[in-house]
Protein backbone atom coordinates (compact mmCIF):
# COMPACT_ATOMS: atom_id res chain seq x y z
CA UNK A 1 0.00 0.00 0.00
CA UNK A 2 1.26 3.48 -0.58
CA UNK A 3 -0.10 7.24 -1.72
CA UNK A 4 -2.78 7.10 1.84
CA UNK A 5 -4.09 10.31 1.88
CA UNK A 6 -3.27 12.67 4.34
CA UNK A 7 -5.09 15.26 6.73
CA UNK A 8 -5.08 19.10 5.77
CA UNK A 9 -8.19 20.37 7.53
CA UNK A 10 -11.05 18.08 9.27
CA UNK A 11 -14.27 19.54 9.86
CA UNK A 12 -16.49 17.91 12.64
CA UNK A 13 -13.80 16.15 13.52
CA UNK A 14 -13.81 15.09 9.97
CA UNK A 15 -17.53 13.28 10.78
CA UNK A 16 -16.15 9.45 10.94
CA UNK A 17 -18.58 6.88 10.19
CA UNK A 18 -18.30 3.32 11.02
CA UNK A 19 -18.48 0.66 8.52
CA UNK A 20 -17.96 -3.15 8.85
CA UNK A 21 -14.86 -4.72 7.31
CA UNK A 22 -13.22 -8.42 7.07
CA UNK A 23 -10.98 -9.16 10.04
CA UNK A 24 -8.40 -10.79 7.95
CA UNK A 25 -7.77 -7.46 5.99
CA UNK A 26 -5.64 -4.88 6.43
CA UNK A 27 -6.61 -1.30 6.02
CA UNK A 28 -3.97 1.63 6.83
CA UNK A 29 -5.24 4.83 7.92
CA UNK A 30 -5.59 7.45 5.22
CA UNK A 31 -6.65 4.48 2.35
CA UNK A 32 -9.68 5.71 0.23
CA UNK A 33 -12.58 3.28 1.57
CA UNK A 34 -14.77 1.23 -1.20
CA UNK A 35 -18.10 0.07 -0.29
CA UNK A 36 -17.94 -3.53 -0.96
CA UNK A 37 -21.39 -5.27 0.72
CA UNK A 38 -24.07 -4.20 3.37
CA UNK A 39 -22.46 -1.45 5.14
CA UNK A 40 -18.85 -3.34 4.96
CA UNK A 41 -15.94 -1.82 2.99
CA UNK A 42 -12.43 -2.75 1.65
CA UNK A 43 -9.17 -0.54 0.18
CA UNK A 44 -10.68 1.02 -2.87
CA UNK A 45 -9.15 -0.93 -6.17
CA UNK A 46 -11.87 -0.75 -8.30
CA UNK A 47 -12.61 1.92 -11.02
CA UNK A 48 -16.55 3.44 -10.81
CA UNK A 49 -16.98 1.70 -7.29
CA UNK A 50 -18.69 3.39 -4.21
CA UNK A 51 -16.63 5.47 -1.92
CA UNK A 52 -17.29 6.37 1.18
CA UNK A 53 -14.42 8.27 2.87
CA UNK A 54 -10.76 7.92 4.32
CA UNK A 55 -9.73 5.40 6.55
CA UNK A 56 -9.51 7.30 10.24
CA UNK A 57 -7.52 4.26 11.72
CA UNK A 58 -5.21 1.50 10.95
CA UNK A 59 -6.47 -2.12 10.73
CA UNK A 60 -4.18 -4.95 10.59
CA UNK A 61 -4.93 -8.14 9.48
CA UNK A 62 -6.60 -10.77 12.13
CA UNK A 63 -6.54 -8.34 14.62
CA UNK A 64 -9.75 -8.96 15.70
CA UNK A 65 -11.32 -5.98 14.50
CA UNK A 66 -14.43 -5.98 12.19
CA UNK A 67 -15.22 -2.15 12.02
CA UNK A 68 -13.02 0.49 10.81
CA UNK A 69 -13.98 4.54 10.58
CA UNK A 70 -14.28 6.73 7.43
CA UNK A 71 -13.41 10.47 7.59
CA UNK A 72 -16.12 12.04 6.00
CA UNK A 73 -15.69 15.94 6.12
CA UNK A 74 -12.30 17.06 5.58
CA UNK A 75 -9.80 18.58 2.80
CA UNK A 76 -7.19 15.82 2.27
CA UNK A 77 -3.58 15.87 0.37
CA UNK A 78 -4.23 12.90 -2.22
CA UNK A 79 -2.56 11.56 -5.41
CA UNK A 80 -3.74 12.13 -8.59
CA UNK A 81 -3.98 10.17 -12.31
CA UNK A 82 -1.71 11.26 -15.01
CA UNK A 83 -3.71 14.07 -16.97
CA UNK A 84 -3.86 17.57 -15.73
CA UNK A 85 -6.95 18.62 -13.90
CA UNK A 86 -8.19 21.77 -13.57
CA UNK A 87 -9.05 23.35 -10.22
CA UNK A 88 -12.71 23.11 -9.04
CA UNK A 89 -13.22 19.19 -11.14
CA UNK A 90 -14.87 16.62 -9.35
CA UNK A 91 -12.33 13.34 -9.05
CA UNK A 92 -13.10 10.03 -8.45
CA UNK A 93 -11.51 6.54 -7.10
CA UNK A 94 -9.76 4.67 -9.79
CA UNK A 95 -8.43 1.22 -10.05
CA UNK A 96 -5.27 2.24 -8.55
CA UNK A 97 -5.10 2.43 -4.75
CA UNK A 98 -5.82 5.49 -3.44
CA UNK A 99 -5.29 7.56 -5.80
CA UNK A 100 -8.02 9.90 -7.48
CA UNK A 101 -9.13 11.31 -11.41
CA UNK A 102 -11.71 13.20 -12.83
CA UNK A 103 -14.93 11.66 -12.29
CA UNK A 104 -17.70 11.59 -15.42
CA UNK A 105 -21.48 11.52 -15.07
CA UNK A 106 -21.32 8.12 -14.27
CA UNK A 107 -19.33 8.49 -11.25
CA UNK A 108 -22.08 10.61 -10.19
CA UNK A 109 -24.53 7.93 -10.09
CA UNK A 110 -22.60 5.01 -8.56
CA UNK A 111 -21.36 6.95 -5.58
CA UNK A 112 -17.29 6.89 -7.24
CA UNK A 113 -17.05 10.51 -6.46
CA UNK A 114 -14.90 11.33 -3.73
CA UNK A 115 -14.33 15.50 -3.81
CA UNK A 116 -13.44 18.59 -5.54
CA UNK A 117 -9.83 19.82 -6.09
CA UNK A 118 -9.17 22.76 -4.42
CA UNK A 119 -5.92 23.65 -6.53
CA UNK A 120 -4.79 22.46 -10.64
CA UNK A 121 -2.86 19.04 -10.42
CA UNK A 122 -0.78 18.41 -13.03
CA UNK A 123 0.33 14.65 -13.90
CA UNK A 124 0.57 12.48 -10.76
CA UNK A 125 0.57 15.32 -8.02
CA UNK A 126 -0.47 15.53 -5.14
CA UNK A 127 -3.26 18.07 -4.48
CA UNK A 128 -6.05 19.07 -2.07
CA UNK A 129 -9.21 17.72 -2.23
CA UNK A 130 -12.23 18.79 -0.59
CA UNK A 131 -14.28 15.48 0.46
CA UNK A 132 -17.73 15.67 1.91
CA UNK A 133 -19.40 12.06 1.73
CA UNK B 1 -22.64 44.20 -5.62
CA UNK B 2 -25.74 42.96 -5.05
CA UNK B 3 -28.01 39.98 -4.76
CA UNK B 4 -25.88 38.43 -1.40
CA UNK B 5 -27.09 35.14 0.33
CA UNK B 6 -28.55 35.70 3.52
CA UNK B 7 -28.55 33.06 6.27
CA UNK B 8 -31.47 31.43 7.22
CA UNK B 9 -29.98 28.66 9.01
CA UNK B 10 -26.71 27.43 9.47
CA UNK B 11 -25.38 24.19 10.75
CA UNK B 12 -22.34 23.32 12.48
CA UNK B 13 -21.85 26.90 12.90
CA UNK B 14 -22.09 26.75 8.62
CA UNK B 15 -19.16 24.52 8.83
CA UNK B 16 -16.97 27.72 7.58
CA UNK B 17 -13.65 27.05 5.78
CA UNK B 18 -11.07 29.21 5.15
CA UNK B 19 -9.95 29.85 2.00
CA UNK B 20 -6.99 32.44 0.29
CA UNK B 21 -8.23 35.75 -1.40
CA UNK B 22 -6.38 38.78 -2.68
CA UNK B 23 -5.39 41.69 -0.51
CA UNK B 24 -6.69 43.89 -3.21
CA UNK B 25 -10.02 42.13 -3.30
CA UNK B 26 -13.54 43.30 -2.33
CA UNK B 27 -15.85 40.69 -1.37
CA UNK B 28 -19.30 41.44 0.27
CA UNK B 29 -20.46 39.22 3.28
CA UNK B 30 -23.25 36.47 1.43
CA UNK B 31 -21.31 36.51 -1.64
CA UNK B 32 -20.81 33.19 -3.52
CA UNK B 33 -17.35 32.59 -3.68
CA UNK B 34 -15.99 30.86 -6.95
CA UNK B 35 -12.57 28.71 -6.21
CA UNK B 36 -9.86 29.81 -8.16
CA UNK B 37 -6.03 28.36 -8.08
CA UNK B 38 -4.91 27.12 -5.40
CA UNK B 39 -7.26 27.09 -3.00
CA UNK B 40 -8.05 30.79 -3.41
CA UNK B 41 -11.52 32.45 -3.94
CA UNK B 42 -13.12 35.21 -5.89
CA UNK B 43 -16.60 36.93 -5.88
CA UNK B 44 -19.12 34.79 -8.42
CA UNK B 45 -19.17 36.67 -11.38
CA UNK B 46 -19.82 34.26 -14.43
CA UNK B 47 -21.33 31.01 -15.17
CA UNK B 48 -19.95 27.44 -15.41
CA UNK B 49 -17.36 29.01 -12.33
CA UNK B 50 -16.49 26.33 -9.43
CA UNK B 51 -18.15 27.32 -5.98
CA UNK B 52 -17.09 26.50 -2.63
CA UNK B 53 -19.94 28.64 -0.39
CA UNK B 54 -21.00 31.54 0.77
CA UNK B 55 -18.55 34.25 2.11
CA UNK B 56 -19.09 34.29 5.76
CA UNK B 57 -17.48 37.60 6.36
CA UNK B 58 -16.81 41.25 5.22
CA UNK B 59 -13.66 41.32 3.10
CA UNK B 60 -11.96 45.10 2.14
CA UNK B 61 -10.03 45.42 -0.34
CA UNK B 62 -6.54 46.44 1.42
CA UNK B 63 -7.16 45.80 4.60
CA UNK B 64 -4.19 43.56 4.99
CA UNK B 65 -6.49 40.27 5.11
CA UNK B 66 -5.51 37.22 2.87
CA UNK B 67 -7.69 34.90 4.06
CA UNK B 68 -11.69 35.11 4.14
CA UNK B 69 -14.15 32.44 5.62
CA UNK B 70 -16.94 30.45 3.61
CA UNK B 71 -20.16 29.07 4.84
CA UNK B 72 -20.30 25.59 3.55
CA UNK B 73 -23.04 23.85 5.55
CA UNK B 74 -26.36 25.47 5.91
CA UNK B 75 -29.58 27.36 4.38
CA UNK B 76 -29.36 30.38 2.82
CA UNK B 77 -31.84 33.06 0.73
CA UNK B 78 -30.21 33.18 -3.00
CA UNK B 79 -31.52 34.72 -5.79
CA UNK B 80 -32.76 33.52 -9.57
CA UNK B 81 -31.47 35.16 -12.00
CA UNK B 82 -33.52 36.12 -14.80
CA UNK B 83 -34.84 33.10 -16.67
CA UNK B 84 -33.34 31.36 -13.85
CA UNK B 85 -36.25 29.53 -12.68
CA UNK B 86 -35.92 26.25 -10.70
CA UNK B 87 -38.55 24.07 -9.72
CA UNK B 88 -38.53 22.63 -5.76
CA UNK B 89 -36.29 20.54 -4.79
CA UNK B 90 -33.92 20.82 -8.34
CA UNK B 91 -29.87 21.46 -8.21
CA UNK B 92 -28.88 24.79 -8.86
CA UNK B 93 -25.67 26.53 -9.89
CA UNK B 94 -24.10 29.61 -10.37
CA UNK B 95 -25.54 31.83 -13.09
CA UNK B 96 -23.84 34.49 -15.65
CA UNK B 97 -24.80 37.37 -13.10
CA UNK B 98 -23.02 37.56 -9.61
CA UNK B 99 -24.76 36.07 -7.04
CA UNK B 100 -27.36 35.02 -9.16
CA UNK B 101 -28.28 31.15 -9.27
CA UNK B 102 -30.18 29.28 -11.91
CA UNK B 103 -31.00 25.03 -12.69
CA UNK B 104 -28.23 23.02 -12.59
CA UNK B 105 -27.04 20.44 -15.32
CA UNK B 106 -24.87 17.70 -15.29
CA UNK B 107 -21.71 19.47 -16.09
CA UNK B 108 -22.65 21.76 -13.41
CA UNK B 109 -21.82 19.01 -10.85
CA UNK B 110 -18.72 17.46 -12.31
CA UNK B 111 -17.10 21.37 -12.08
CA UNK B 112 -18.04 22.05 -8.76
CA UNK B 113 -21.03 24.71 -10.43
CA UNK B 114 -23.91 23.55 -8.11
CA UNK B 115 -24.73 25.41 -5.12
CA UNK B 116 -27.02 23.55 -3.60
CA UNK B 117 -30.74 22.11 -3.85
CA UNK B 118 -34.00 24.58 -3.85
CA UNK B 119 -35.90 24.15 -1.02
CA UNK B 120 -38.73 26.44 -2.80
CA UNK B 121 -39.75 26.75 -6.72
CA UNK B 122 -37.68 29.95 -7.57
CA UNK B 123 -39.37 31.91 -10.45
CA UNK B 124 -37.66 34.83 -12.03
CA UNK B 125 -35.62 37.58 -10.02
CA UNK B 126 -37.30 35.92 -6.87
CA UNK B 127 -35.53 34.92 -4.08
CA UNK B 128 -35.47 31.56 -2.46
CA UNK B 129 -34.41 29.13 0.75
CA UNK B 130 -31.40 27.02 -0.85
CA UNK B 131 -29.87 23.89 0.60
CA UNK B 132 -25.66 24.71 0.83
CA UNK B 133 -23.95 21.56 1.22
CA UNK B 134 -20.52 22.35 -0.29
Amino acid sequence: MANEAVIIELFNGGRPINYTCADNTTIEKGTILELSGDRTVIANTNDNSPNVGIAAAEKVADDGSTTIPAYTDGIFDILTTSGTEGVGIKVSSSQTENVVQAADAADLLSGAVLGMVLETAGNAEVVAVRVNK
Amino acid sequence: MAAEAVIIELFNGGRPIRYTCADGATIEKGAIAVLTDPRTVITHAAVDTPIVGIVAAEKVANDGATTVSVYTDGIFDMTAAAAGVTALGALCAGSGTANMITVADANDILQSSDVGMCLEAHANDEVAAVRVNK
